[in-house]
């Protein structure tokens, strides 16, 4: 199986190279993923370089281009994926080394929202704070975000002002905070939103939930900010 | 005007845009549409605030727009206000032409 990968060491390297490599179809296991054949083709190049931890799509550490599309490399079987295969970092963030990218203005962006419960009342109460069903049904499709960056490294808008629109990620858990009955800053949260930028560079061209290796709609929770927007102000 | 309103007014005058598009094309099939009727048409006060809030709406709707795609591509200070306040000279000098006209039929 042929393989393309995108190298840049800016210690050595001038510009990045994009190196072509070859993996025996004898090494190929069934069910295979990007990431085994990366772990595989680095025993032939021990320079590659690319994060990973978990190995099963939770963790989120191994978000790369995979034949131009963002995703999870551990959970993207190599059957069924065009040859060569290219492999690249995460468009738009900063290259650290090969598939290795700079992931802080992106957690930046996703610290901006404020992503933990806001509530207002001393002293705290002795037992949990309880939610209906129903409230805690809300937050469904928001809180499985493993914030692995694809779909914020997707979008057009997020390319073009990375430091001031905060991206679909960061508005996803913008959303799961203005969603829930618990937390006590939602006009606070809505009002902080409210700029040009944070929230409206979005112009929903849905690359997001294209990528969304969890088959999140970050798009969809963005409209839903805009409807509590709606609710707060008229 | 920027962030929530700014989106709401689009979507509003976008609303009012395709309710006056719609009803102008429905009139303009089913009318046999000549000098006299067109310039009737226009000295009605109910047709002339149609046409006022259409302009209004296409302009204002026309500056959000365009000044989100500038604010997305272009970045140095003094280009994006060129680009600025061009747009905002074209659409004026369109708002001017569309009250001389209006002025016209009074």
């Amino acid at each position: 199986m042929k393989f393309i990968i995108y190298r840049y060491n800016p210690e050595i390297d001038a510009q990045p190279f994009e190196q072509p490599f070859e993996l025996p179809d004898e090494e190929i296991e069934p069910g295979m993923m990007v990431l085994g054949a990366l772990l595989k083709l680095k025993q032939q190049d021990e320079t590659l370089g690319f994060r990973r931890s978990c190995q099963e799509g939770v963790c989120g550490s191994d978000g790369m281009n995979i034949n131009g599309s963002n995703g999870l490399a551990c959970v993207t079987p190599v059957a069924g994926l065009k040859q060569p295969v290219t492999l690249r970092p995460l468009p738009g963030m900063p290259v650290i080394r090969d598939l290795i990218v700079n992931m802080e203005p992106f957690f930046k962006q996703y610290k901006s929202v404020k992503p933990w419960l806001i509530v207002d009342d001393e002293p705290e109460p002795e037992s949990e704070r309880k939610q209906s069903i129903k409230e805690r049904e809300k937050l469904d499709g928001l809180y499985e975000c493993i914030l692995c960056g694809c779909c914020s490294a997707a979008c057009p808008s997020y390319w073009w002002n990375p430091d001031k629109f905060i991206g679909p990620a960061g508005l996803l858990q913008a959303s799961r905070f203005i969603q829930d009955s618990r937390d006590e800053a939602t006009r606070e949260r809505l009002e902080q939103l409210d700029d040009a930028y944070k929230l409206f560079r979005c112009h929903t061209i849905m690359n997001c939930v294209q990528v969304c290796p969890k088959g999140l709609n970050p798009t969809k929770a963005i409209a839903q900010i805009k409807k509590e927007m709606l609710k707060h102000k008229i | 005007m920027a962030g929530f309103s700014a989106w709401l007014l689009q979507r509003l005058s976008a609303v009012y845009m395709a309710v006056f598009i719609v009803i102008a094309i429905i009139w303009a099939t089913t009318t046999d549409i000549n000098f006299s009727v067109w310039r009737a048409g226009l000295q009605s006060t109910w047709v002339q605030l149609g046409v006022l809030l259409f302009g209004l709406s296409l302009l204002l709707h026309a500056w959000i727009g365009l000044r989100d795609v500038i604010i997305d591509y272009i970045h140095p200070l003094w280009m994006r206000l060129l680009a600025l306040s061009l747009v905002a000279l074209f659409l004026l000098a369109n708002g001017f032409w569309l009250l001389a006209i209006l002025w016209g039929f009074l």
